[in-house]
């Protein structure tokens, strides 16, 4: 223990040497690669010196406060002491071969050195004094001088490897600085503030890495030991915007990977910058490059649009003036200005707009859109200083009353979609105003006419928006036939329509198709009493005519008394049971899954129906309403029969049938599968059975699965 | 509101009062810790903000977010990748896919061949956007509008990728964005709800899209999407019931209202409060739904510009131009759902279908809100839950083909509202898998959509259950390349 301790103290002393040495030859000497490395320790045993020594200072000055007897607690503060010296000495040395490495110099740098070097000198001189155990209040005063010059060469430290003001940063102003762009000038403050931001921390005259010292313009533009930041007025050979946009894991990345990086804005602007020739003095009103304006206001927002010259309205009475059909809400989160806005026409009054006159100087945006406002209501509105923006869209106001919007000095931009405003009156309007976008879409400005107001008054915009010429030319949708269903009992009336107004409905009901030569109009209504293939088309002039739309309207004649199924439909396609057979309601051909709950669906299993009757019927056919898909593997069945018996007659097979199997391309469709019926004796109970498919045939996808059958309507005639 | 805030706060017991100044102090410590910017100058830390107010200067008023229920492929949309032509039916290469999963609807597949689009591409506008054929009108409106194509989810099937993007958590059960932005920002019209819901079916592959999508989860019920149907009622009991006049009804609210009263001076429940406000906005509905809905007096161009079936209830195309007609009235959050975008197979045929439904409809608003001027200050997005897989599921045939849900990256679209037009951001690799520049999460997503609307989204909170919540949870950037 001893020994460790003398070896300890000589320890010291030598580093100490060492470093008063280093310090009076060191700027002399040319180190050697591996103590460079061992330089690099600095910034991790810089720590042990400020916690040892801490914790030696708190020990002592609260010893009396621990359950140890003194001579232990004096021992245990000793080390702490002497471990304390032993790690300040080291982190010294190494402090000053950091300090030897390019981009290492400047004030903060000589404090550091010189109050790290006293920590180093002065502790051991502590150590010393306490181990005499003589002269308390002088040891007291040292180790208070200690711990200042320790703290002191620690916020030195951290502002040289984090900045200047790291620490007290984050109290500072956090919020996006405004600049008024209209006096900017690029770089000092637009360009600079950036690099500010993300370069400066390590190009200073502190601590310039590179040898790039980017504080002050001179140093900037000389550049570093790479070169110049930016040559003559070539981007192209711009070193720094090159070091930008490299790849974040290339070496020379600037800023390099896990420090905070520009956004592709803010090089977008250092590049306009540097392409506009890197002129530290040029104000952004006469920049050469038209690609920094729109930049800078994207970065440092115009400052015109979010300050205001006064003060807030009263907010009780703000509040008050908010009713059903009337909004005055503040434009955002602490600002005096207010946005106004009316709805429901009906409710509107110009007492409405009057009551608002009370806040006039708050009012920056009002929205009367839809409103019945004409020129009394402009009047009022002409009383609102501070106006930037009026939505007029679709108000009663004409040429007369927009000539009060002269007197809105603020008014940029205005909106008059829908309205009957002229040309005229827009451009003695805008001769008075200093307006910056004008919506006249829908009014008697036609786009030759905004184009020209446009040339005149440079700055402005007009957008005159979208109208349907000759040459727009679409096709009309379909028509739409009532009712929908295509099955029915008793004769009923047909009515088509089209959504678009205006349009011609022709039709057929011989199966021909229509044309307009020929097919008559439809008129009110016609009625369907048989079997009917109807076919239906819109035309109307300007349009292109609407497809052909065909409905084949199917009549089925009795309705059994009872129905049941042998077997359930498959869970998926259960219908409503057995009556969605005679619901009247046909499944849809047109979607993906026959999920529509009008279908009936077997996979593997026959379908096998019972009806009957209280009274029995003479049948002549029986129609089977199926679905023919090969892309839901939906075939037609592969075998039918009908079976049935009557009053005085036994079972007997009515009918027995193979459908017609789908070719390979078939489309998808409604297949209905008639029977005629042998004999037309009179039946009371009748069975239907249909057997799907077993194998599904070799071109479908899936050959030799089981096929699906899908029934939505049996028809009885 | 004060009143009521201020007669809550009087019913704080002793107890409770001093549990909360005990726990206060604890907080303020804890606080400064978590929210770095607790005590510093610029702001007022957490619900130093009333709701039902931007926080700063907004660039947007209101959202029209065209959502396409199903996922629509990048690669047949925006995503222009001609090296998936040259290498069709090739293998997708490992060093691409690095084992990142799949769903169970391909993971078991022996090869994943690689399929090209069966659409051309070509380029628009002044940022030379590229769009596919299938979207004519929407390649017209390419100087309109800033096309993302490096956005990607957490999710990998429909109902968590839908509800991750509608409320910001793949469970459910938190609010939707509309209702984040209801309770952010308060209604503009008081005559409508601050969040519509419009809901149309294409013919395509379809999911279901429900009313949890829409919901308040925990906040307040006023802020629940209200849906819009086609037909004759499209708010749901709305109406008078059978028997009931005008006059009747406001008797029957007026005296409910007076018992609603007595009730609330009795214990004081801000809840009653808000449902006699609810009684009178439904009152109010009964004219202003009408007036809003009624698209029979549009004129002609416009019905050209939307196409005809704008004039169909129910369609896609109608609901673009009821979106318009909601946005004109003050409805700050306009939800349209287009289903049948899931093409697993048959793609070109079903895609076709879909983007015919869609396109030029969503062109139309855009230009449509652009003429009257509101594209100023309303945001319209465009775009669906994740995009589809470079490689094909099922049997690979040049005109047929499937691709399964690829999370990892897609495209969508925005507009107005603040976002940079004529853009084209972010970028994926040549084989359109991995995003290589610019990635833009959902939650990044939300984070630069609350910004728009003048909202931070760190601070619109809610507190419920003990913590408080965000449409971004703990995540989220404000993508500041995308702001104008």
């Amino acid at each position: 223990m001893r020994l460790l301790k003398e070896t300890t103290v000589n320890l010291i002393i030598g580093l100490n040497v060492f470093l008063a040495f280093l310090l009076l030859f060191g700027p002399g000497i040319d180190l050697p690669l591996p103590l460079k490395v061992v330089g690099r320790m600095h910034p991790l045993l810089l720590h042990f010196p400020i916690v040892l020594l801490l914790t030696a200072f708190v020990f002592e000055a609260f010893k009396k406060h621990f359950p140890l007897d003194r001579a232990d607690m004096g021992k245990i503060i000793q080390t702490l002491l002497l471990a304390g010296c032993l790690s300040a000495a080291v982190t010294a040395v190494l402090g000053l071969f950091l300090s030897s490495e390019e981009g290492y110099s400047g004030d903060t740098l000589q404090w550091h050195k010189w109050t790290g070097t006293a920590v180093s000198f002065l502790s051991p001189l502590l150590w010393w004094g306490y181990t005499l155990r003589k002269g308390r209040n002088i040891l007291y005063a040292g180790m208070v001088v200690v711990l200042g010059l320790l703290l002191v060469a620690g916020h030195f430290g951290a502002s040289l490897t984090h900045g200047e003001n790291y620490v007290l940063a984050p109290m500072g102003s956090t919020g996006k600085t405004t600049v008024d762009l209209s006096e900017a000038h690029v770089y000092s403050d637009l360009v600079q503030p950036i690099l500010k931001e993300k370069c400066f921390s390590c190009h200073n005259p502190d601590k310039a890495k590179g040898e790039l010292v980017m504080t002050d313009t001179s140093s900037f533009s000389a550049g570093g030991k790479s070169g110049k930041p930016f040559a003559a007025a070539t981007f192209g050979e711009s070193l720094l915007v090159e070091r930008l946009l490299l790849d974040i894991d290339h070496e020379h990345r600037m800023p390099p990977k896990g420090k905070p990086q520009l956004s592709q804005t803010e090089i977008a602007l250092v590049k306009a910058w540097i392409n506009g020739g890197g002129d530290f003095t040029v104000r952004l009103a006469d920049a050469p490059d038209p690609e920094i304006k729109p930049l800078a206001s994207a970065l440092y927002g115009s400052s015109a649009e979010n300050t205001y010259d006064f003060g807030p309205a009263n907010a009780a009475r703000i509040e008050q003036l908010n009713t059903s059909y009337r909004l005055v809400a503040p434009v955002a989160f602490n600002t005096p200005a207010l946005d106004v806005s009316f709805f429901n026409r009906n409710s509107f009054e110009l007492k409405s707009l009057e009551e608002i006159k009370e806040i006039a100087t708050q009012v920056v945006q009002l929205n009367l859109s839809g409103m019945p406002v004409g020129d009394a209501e402009m009047a009022v509105v002409a009383s609102f200083p501070n106006l930037r923006r009026l939505n007029l869209n679709y108000t009663g106001v004409t040429d007369q009353g927009l000539a009060a919007a002269t007197q809105l000095p603020a008014l940029r931009t205005l909106m008059i979609t829908g309205t009957e405003v002229t040309t005229a009156g827009l451009t003695s309007l805008l001769n008075a105003s200093k307006l910056s976008q004008v919506y006249a879409w829908n009014t008697l400005l036609g786009p030759q006419e905004a184009d020209s107001l446009m040339q005149i008054h440079p700055g402005l915009r007009i957008d005159s928006g979208f109208m349907a010429d000759d040459t727009t030319t679409l096709q009309l949708n379909n028509p739409r036939l009532n009712p929908e269903h295509i099955f029915f009992r008793q004769p009923f009336a047909l009515t088509v329509d089209h959504p678009v107004a205006g349009t011609d409905l022709l039709y057929t009901t011989d199966g021909s198709e229509p044309d307009s030569l020929q097919s008559p109009r439809f008129r009110e209504s016609i009625t369907i009493s048989d079997n009917t293939v109807v076919k239906v088309k819109a035309v109307k002039e300007g349009w292109i005519q609407s497809p052909v739309v065909e409905k084949s309207y199917q009549r089925t004649t009795y309705l059994p008394d009872t129905f049941s199924l042998a077997h359930p439909p498959h869970p998926l396609h259960k219908g409503r049971g057995a009556a969605t057979l005679f619901d009247l309601a046909e499944g849809s051909t047109d979607i993906l899954y026959a999920s529509d709950g009008k279908w009936l669906g077997y996979n593997g299993q026959e379908f096998i129906a019972e009806l009957g009757f209280k009274q029995p019927v003479v049948l002549k056919e029986i129609l089977l309403s199926t679905l023919l898909s090969a892309r839901l593997e939906s075939f037609p069945p592969y075998e039918v029969e009908i079976w049935g018996h009557g009053p005085g007659n036994p079972p007997e097979r009515m009918a027995r049938l193979k459908p017609e199997m789908p070719a390979k391309d078939s489309k998808v469709r409604r297949n209905i599968i008639s029977c005629p019926i042998a004999g037309h004796k009179p039946v009371s109970t009748i069975k239907i059975i249909a057997r799907p498919v077993e194998k599904l045939p070799a071109w479908h996808p899936n050959p030799g699965k089981p096929a699906w059958l899908f029934i939505d309507e049996i028809l009885l005639n | 509101m004060k009143k009521q805030l201020k007669e809550s706060g009087l019913s704080i017991n002793r107890r409770q009062f001093f549990s909360r100044v005990s726990t206060g102090i604890g907080s303020m410590a804890l606080g400064s810790l978590l929210i770095p910017d607790l005590f510093s100058k610029t702001d007022g830390g957490t619900g130093g903000f009333p709701a039902g107010m931007p926080h700063f200067a907004p660039k947007a008023k209101r959202v029209i977010y065209m959502f396409q229920s199903g996922a629509p492929s990048q690669l047949e949309s925006f995503d222009y990748k001609p090296l998936l032509r040259q290498m069709m039916g090739e293998d997708l290469p490992e060093s691409i896919r690095r084992g990142q999963r799949l769903t169970g609807m391909t993971a078991n597949q022996e090869h994943f061949p690689l399929v090209g689009s069966f659409y051309d591409f070509k380029q628009y506008g002044q940022a030379r956007a590229w769009v596919s054929d299938l979207f004519p009108h929407t390649a017209k409106i390419a100087d309109e509008i800033c096309i993302i194509r490096s956005l990607y989810t957490e999710a990998i099937n429909h109902d968590p990728a839908i509800t991750f993007f509608q409320t910001g958590a793949q469970q459910g059960n938190r609010p939707s964005m509309g209702a984040w932005m209801s309770y952010g920002l308060g209604n503009e019209n008081q005559n409508l709800p601050a969040f519509c819901v419009l809901v149309s079916k294409g013919k395509g592959n379809g999911q279901g899209v429900y009313s949890k999508l829409w919901s308040n989860g925990f906040l307040d019920s006023v802020h629940q999407g209200v849906q819009f149907m086609p037909g004759s009622d499209p708010v749901l009991y709305l109406g008078n019931p059978g028997g009931t006049d005008k006059q009747s009804r406001r008797q029957l609210l007026d005296n409910l209202e007076i018992l609603n009263q007595i009730q609330y001076e009795k214990v004081g429940d801000p809840e009653i409060i808000a449902k006699i406000r609810q009684y009178e906005m439904a009152y109010r509905m009964q004219t202003s739904v009408p007036e809003v809905t009624d698209l029979s007096r549009e004129p002609d161009h416009v019905i050209k510009l939307y196409g005809p079936d704008c004039l169909v209830p129910g369609t896609y195309a109608a609901n673009c131009l009821l979106a318009r007609k909601l946005a004109e009235n003050g409805v700050r959050f306009i939800q349209l759902y287009h289903q049948g975008w899931d093409q697993h197979g048959n793609l070109p045929d079903e895609m076709a279908g879909q983007a015919k439904d869609v396109d030029q409809a969503s062109a139309a608003l855009v230009q449509d809100l652009k003429q009257r001027g509101l594209l100023e200050d309303t945001l319209v997005i465009w775009g669906g839950e994740f995009g589809r897989t470079n490689y094909c599921q099922g049997k690979l045939q040049k005109d047929k083909y499937g691709r399964d849900h690829h999370p990892r990256a897609f495209s969508a679209w925005l507009t107005g509202g603040g976002v940079k037009s004529g853009m084209v951001y972010g970028e994926t690799d040549d084989f359109g898998y991995n995003i290589v520049k610019d990635p833009v999460h959902v939650h990044d997503f939300h984070a630069t959509l609350l910004h728009l609307l003048g909202l931070d989204h760190e601070k619109l909170t809610y507190k419920h259950l003990g913590r408080r919540y965000r449409l971004t949870d703990v995540h989220g950037k404000v993508v500041k390349d995308l702001l104008a």
